[in-house]
């Protein structure tokens, strides 16, 4: 091999791990700001709050047109479907809050609707704020508003993902039915 | 020169190629910027923005609610944001310029969830002698941002544009609203 061959191999390895770190740094970031979701069995109980701590599940998760509240029936907009998530969950003895979206298979995520965005009372409290009953369990329910298209594809509900997240999988809450 | 003086010239040559570069990405803008026309949708991440007409007062009402007066006067740029992406982006910059001034808005834009759009007004405060080549801008932030979409609209309010405008509404009353949300079909 003469000199200006192994310059070569040289300057040619050398752009090979510049490459190689760059494309390997390029894939961390793409997989950090990418979030990896992982299905629960159906019903099954979770934890999926970034902070954890409090174990939860979805009971149900059906949609409707119309949101009946104590002041009447709240029609959702022309094309729009309510989507109605009761959760049975766990919460700590310092008290809790819940914020989770509401994910279709085809990606898209939606958040939830507050109180304040409907006319009435429902049943069920929303969020996660009731206390434990003597079980150690509470119940309650979150709202979301979703167009027609995305009611046959709803996969189950998620905790809000940080911006830097991990690549860990986060859970999402499959619906029991 | 001998050559191991020429391996660590190399060295301090790549070290100062690295420095230059760190201090040239730092002084320049983390945004991408596009020019949109009026009436034409502009990509965002995950939305498209449509600046629809503007319109100028005194007055301003929002929702048939009485709001203020302005000792200059309100400008009320109507538009339609509409995601057709997977997720609502949360991270919006709304804001103006015009004579190399900038502006920001009255009130924070209302982003709609997927598959839904919102027509709403976003007001300016601005003094008249603003309102010719006044620009919307909007930059849409991504949690790690490098090149962020940033739109540029101009409302193509020409000089005289504006003269006749204000001659005609400057005293007038300016009613908004903050819209309300409909399936983007």
């Amino acid at each position: 091999m003469n000199a200006r061959t192994r310059q070569w191999m040289v300057a040619g390895a050398v752009f090979l791990a510049v490459l190689a770190v760059t494309v390997g740094w390029v894939g961390y970031l793409h997989a950090r700001s990418t979030p990896h979701w992982q299905q629960t069995a159906p019903g099954a109980w979770a934890d999926p709050l970034p902070e954890g701590g409090m174990p939860m599940r979805v009971a149900s998760l059906t949609t409707t047109p119309m949101l009946i509240t104590d002041r009447g029936d709240q029609p959702a907009p022309a094309g729009a479907l309510w989507a109605i998530a009761v959760i049975d969950y766990r919460p700590p003895a310092e008290g809790s809050y819940c914020a989770l979206i509401l994910l279709a298979a085809d990606g898209r995520r939606w958040s939830g609707v507050s109180p304040l965005d409907y006319s009435g009372k429902r049943a069920l409290d929303s969020g996660c704020g009731s206390p434990a009953g003597a079980d150690g369990t509470a119940r309650g329910e979150l709202i979301y508003l979703i167009p027609e298209d995305g009611a046959g594809s709803l996969a189950g509900l998620a905790g809000v993902v940080s911006a830097y997240r991990g690549t860990a999988p986060h859970p999402v809450l499959t619906p029991a039915r | 020169m001998n050559r191991r003086w020429a391996g660590g010239l190399i060295a301090v040559l790549a070290c100062l190629a690295m420095i230059g570069l760190h201090t040239w990405l730092g002084e320049t803008p983390r945004e991408h910027t596009t020019r949109v026309a009026l009436g034409k949708p502009g990509r965002l991440y995950d939305s498209t923005i449509t600046v629809n007409s503007s319109t100028i007062g005194q007055a301003l009402y929002s929702d048939n609610l009485f709001v203020g007066r302005s000792g200059v006067i309100f400008l009320a740029v109507n538009v339609t944001i509409a995601t057709d992406g997977t997720r609502r982006s949360l991270d919006w910059t709304v804001g103006g310029e015009s004579n190399g001034r900038s502006f920001a808005a009255r009130d924070p834009i209302t982003v709609p969830e997927p598959g839904f759009r919102i027509t709403q007004d976003v007001v300016f405060e601005i003094s008249p002698d603003d309102l010719a080549g006044f620009t919307l801008t909007v930059l849409d932030r991504a949690p790690i941002y490098a090149y962020d979409p940033q739109l540029e609209i101009d409302l193509g309010v020409t000089p005289d544009a504006a003269a006749q405008s204000l001659e005609k509404d400057r005293y007038a009353v300016v009613r908004t609203t903050r819209g309300r949300v409909e399936v983007d079909r």
